[in-house]
């Protein structure tokens, strides 16, 4: 079997960030007390109607645009009816026959693959359910009617690799488009359709995080081989992945009944896209493609920055306009500031917070008056206490360390026989007197007179 | 124009009352002691507010336009802080915490609301007989029925001297109970009305409108209540102005072919009645396609509706199932099966059945379908014609014995001639036209918002037509 013969198509619900429900003016926050932003509409009490959220169409018209997606001029909502206690109405307003946007792709960078999108529908999400410990079940209805967007792929997607690749690269545009913020895949549910070519497809529901949707892929692929490898039959049913055990199991079969019987939601009319008057902004895949240009970077290494934080990105922009392109600048940027923001538990956005302040430290680096551990130091910093430390430039009185070089070589006579063999024993010797001078001195100037006193030695 | 100026008006007539210094408290106090007596009888009530509820509210309403005027609801409009079941168990003891759009603006106009209306369960029914709680008796002879599905309505206004009552019409249940209680209904242009606070039927069908003594209270009840309303996205709003002179009118010759003798013959009266009164011409053609108006409607509304009563299911509101010991889909059953009565189920099989996957197409998307020609066979008419007229209902109000045996399929086809405006969305009124067993109506129908017309229509009528007064009166001043 090649990888090709699995084949993986992804539904994933997009929470939008409304300031209000879909269908109703119910603030659409997420950590209000349990039943406290709820009216008659998200209660689905009897007499109550829904009416259209407008921002919440304009959001989901973005999205599908931002996928490439063909637009329809009008569309409707339908009622797909189930019965479930999150569900206030036992039918949830959704789109079915015209959904927002069809027939659209995204394109891998890894290998240009193209992922196609069959549909982008608008609809509300259901409320949320909490299992207690005496064995009760509550629900939370502030959750109910808050809009989610639900995007549906062909089954283009071959491995967990490239579902996770392509859900990066989804949760990168919902960035660009301020849909998603930065730790927005927390906010997104996605449904998996796993099959492997001439088998029967199974479905794994809702599960949230691209670590388990990998997982859930890899669990799932392993056991349909593993029964076509002994003749079972791979039944068409629906699981869900324990997130714990990291396996996926089937749920009960009525929970999720298969004929939903959809009509169409007779209290909402006929509502326009107007989608020709919805502008873009530029889209990681634009943007990729012009700064890799523009910095005469590899693509890949600009994928890299880009995708992950839209913050950053435009952070560095900013810097390279100022100050001119600078890969070290660049590098740090991409490998070091996150990992700084990660430790000390600081979101994206405190770098315009900061940005005159982090503009001087990145400034040194680039000129190589300081070193990266210097500004990395200086950045935490800043960040904790708000304040810029006086920073000490390395100094360019070079006699001490010329000294220490010669003392530390005779020191360690092996060091220079070894280096005799590989150069890059070098590297060694700089961390080691990096370390004494606590970044005193550039690498840059350490490496110079190390390989200047090291030469002179095998003279 | 042959209607006088002082047209005939109950509201008129009680607001001049109020004017010269009637009293009011006292009158309220004796109508709903009066009204409580003869409800145990005709069961039109669900809910009469007691007399200090009554004048409680008297105190706090300031509106002028209908100062103190007494009205009613049919029992699906939801009034804040008062029981509404619409007519069914499931129901029992809910109480809605905000009021519907025409209950606002009934408020904020001065009308006092007497009580709710009893009806058929959700409105499912032409004679009121699927009441969860009693039916309602026709105030004419109490063996008979009442009409449905707003039966209740339909006698208060007959009943109560000086009363509209704001009624609800998915596939004719204004017009059947008005024609059948000897009262005129107003069932406005879909959409004219505002449906938020509604208990829905079927949401692209169901209209509020009203039902009142004369044409003239029900028109000053429509401009009341009529209007765009943003919590009810399908309000909408439009003016036709209604022409006075050479009105023309369309007579479906293979519908009125349906009915029974003794309303063919009231109906063939009253025309000529207008033809020899007003020179009004009419012209009688077939309009076939009518034979598809009641497949069509019953499969948009039972879907629509088994799609509307799928929250009833005893978790957040209403009745409740006694042990919870189950898995949720059991203890929804349970309730449903203990709760619902037997048309309400018998609707919702239908309906869930119309909108599956692989019949959806043969019933439910082709009803849809049906329902766009039948509009455009009308739009059509109405490009030659201004007014479509026929009978109210096929038979006179039948004995409540005999409504009780009727099969599903004979009482549908009782709808056809309320059904084709009803699926139109096309307004149209209920004008008492004779006096047999039970009263006899006749229904003109009008294009889209042409509503004027129709109360144009019904003045005329009424310059030529003296109504009797129902056996059993309450609230009269002597």
């Amino acid at each position: 079997m090649s990888t090709r013969d699995v084949m993986i198509g992804l539904e994933m619900h997009i929470t939008l960030p409304t300031k209000s429900k879909l269908f109703c003016s119910c603030p659409a926050t997420h950590d209000a007390e349990p039943n406290t932003n709820i009216c008659p509409i998200c209660m689905g009490l009897p007499g109550s109607k829904p009416s259209l959220n407008k921002d919440a169409l304009l959001k989901a018209v973005l999205i599908a645009k931002a996928l490439g997606c063909k637009i329809n001029e009008q569309i409707y909502f339908s009622r797909k009816v189930y019965f479930y206690p999150d569900l206030p109405k036992n039918y949830q307003i959704t789109q079915f026959e015209v959904p927002i946007g069809y027939d659209g792709c995204l394109a891998l960078f890894s290998s240009n693959k193209k992922i196609g999108i069959r549909r982008v529908h608008l609809e509300e999400d259901p409320a949320s359910i909490k299992y207690t410990k005496s064995g009760n079940v509550l629900v939370d209805y502030n959750r109910s009617g808050i809009p989610l967007v639900e995007v549906v792929t062909e089954p283009h997607i071959n491995s967990s690799l490239q579902a996770r690749e392509f859900l990066n690269l989804l949760t990168a545009n919902l960035q660009y488009l301020g849909i998603l913020s930065e730790k927005g895949h927390l906010a997104m549910k996605t449904d998996v359709n796993i099959s492997i070519r001439g088998y029967e497809r199974v479905e794994i529901k809702n599960i949230s995080g691209i670590y388990d949707i990998e997982k859930a892929i890899e669990y799932e692929i392993k056991r349909q081989l593993k029964k076509i490898k002994y003749g079972i039959r791979i039944e068409r049913e629906t699981l869900r992945f324990d997130d714990k055990r990291k396996i996926t199991i089937p749920v009960r079969r009525k929970e999720f009944e298969e004929d939903y019987g959809y009509i169409f939601e007779p209290d909402l009319p006929v509502f326009h896209t107007n989608h020709e008057m919805v502008k873009l902004p530029e889209l990681p895949a634009e943007k990729v493609e012009r700064l890799s240009k523009l910095y005469n970077v590899p693509l890949a290494e600009v994928a890299e920055l880009v995708l992950f934080s839209k913050p950053l990105t435009e952070f560095f922009e900013n810097i390279a306009k100022e100050l001119g392109f600078s890969a070290k600048i660049f590098s740090f940027v991409k490998n070091t500031l996150p990992s700084i923001l990660r430790e000390n538990k600081a979101h994206s956005d405190v770098v315009f917070k900061y940005y005159e302040e982090l503009k001087t430290i990145l400034s040194k680096l680039a000129r190589g008056e300081i070193t990266g551990n210097v500004a990395k130091n200086a950045i935490a910093e800043l960040i904790k206490t708000g304040k810029l430390v006086e920073i000490k430039s390395v100094s360019k009185d070079l006699s001490k360390v010329r000294e220490r070089i010669l003392e530390y070589l005779n020191e360690n006579e092996k060091i220079v026989e070894e280096f005799e063999k590989n150069p890059k024993v070098i590297n060694y010797i700089i961390g080691q007197i990096m370390k004494e001078f606590k970044g005193k001195y550039s690498p840059a100037d350490i490496h110079k007179i190390a390989l200047e006193v090291l030469r002179k030695k095998l003279r | 124009m042959g209607a006088k100026n002082d047209v005939a008006s109950k509201i008129n007539e009680f607001l001049f009352m109020v004017k010269n210094g009637m009293d009011i408290e006292n009158y309220y106090i004796e109508l709903v002691s009066e009204l409580e007596r003869v409800n145990r009888k005709l069961n039109m009530f669900l809910k009469i507010r007691s007399a200090k509820e009554c004048l409680s509210e008297i105190k706090k309403l300031g509106g002028k336009q209908l100062s103190y005027f007494p009205y009613s609801a049919k029992d699906n409009i939801c009034t804040e802080g008062i029981e509404t079941t619409a007519g069914s168990k499931i129901l029992k003891g809910y109480i809605p915490p905000f009021d519907a759009t025409v209950i606002e603006k009934m408020k904020r106009s001065g009308a006092v609301l007497l009580g709710k209306t009893n009806m058929d369960e959700f409105g499912f029914g032409t004679f009121s007989i699927n009441s969860a709680f009693s039916i309602p008796r026709n105030p004419y002879n109490t063996e008979l029925c009442a009409g449905g599905s707003s039966g209740g309505a339909g006698v208060a206004t007959a009943v109560i001297e000086y009363h509209v009552a704001i009624a609800v019409s998915t596939g004719g249940s204004i017009s059947c109970p008005a024609a059948f209680n000897g009262v005129v209904g107003l069932t406005p242009t879909y959409g004219s009305v505002s449906r938020w606070g509604l208990i829905d039927y079927a949401n692209s069908l169901d209209k509020i409108g009203v039902m009142g003594k004369y044409t003239k209270d029900v028109e000053i009840i429509f401009n009341i209540i009529a209007g765009i309303d943003k919590r009810d996205p399908t309000t909408n709003k439009k003016k036709i102005n209604s022409k006075a002179k050479g009105i023309r009118i369309f007579i479906p010759e293979n519908i009125i072919s349906g009915c029974n003798k003794t309303i063919a013959k009231s109906f063939w009266n009253a025309i000529e009645k207008l033809t020899n009164e007003y020179g009004i011409e009419y012209r009688l053609a077939e309009l076939p396609i009518l034979q598809h108006a009641v497949p069509a409607y019953y499969i948009i509304a039972t879907c629509e509706a088994s799609t509307n009563l799928a929250r009833f299911c005893g978790m957040r509101y209403g009745m409740q199932e006694g042990s919870y010991d189950k898995y949720f889909d059991e203890y929804f059953t349970d309730a449903r099966s203990s709760f619902f009565g037997k048309e309400a189920k018998r609707r919702i099989i239908l309906g869930t059945f119309a909108r599956m996957a692989g019949y959806r197409n043969k019933y439910y998307l082709k009803a849809l379908k049906v329902r766009g020609m039948i509009i455009g066979e009308l739009k059509n008419i109405f490009k030659r014609y201004d007014i479509i007229a026929t009978p109210t209902m096929p038979i006179t109000a039948p004995p409540i014995s005999l409504a009780e045996k009727l099969s599903p399929i004979e009482t549908y086809m009782l709808d056809m001639l309320t059904i084709p405006p009803n699926l139109a969305g096309m307004p149209h009124i209920s004008l008492p036209i004779a006096y047999k067993d039970s009263p006899i109506g006749m229904q003109f129908i009008a294009n889209h918002y042409a509503e004027e017309l129709l109360f144009h229509m019904g003045k005329l009528w009424e310059s030529i037509f003296k109504y009797k007064p129902a056996p059993i009166r309450v609230g009269v001043i002597k």
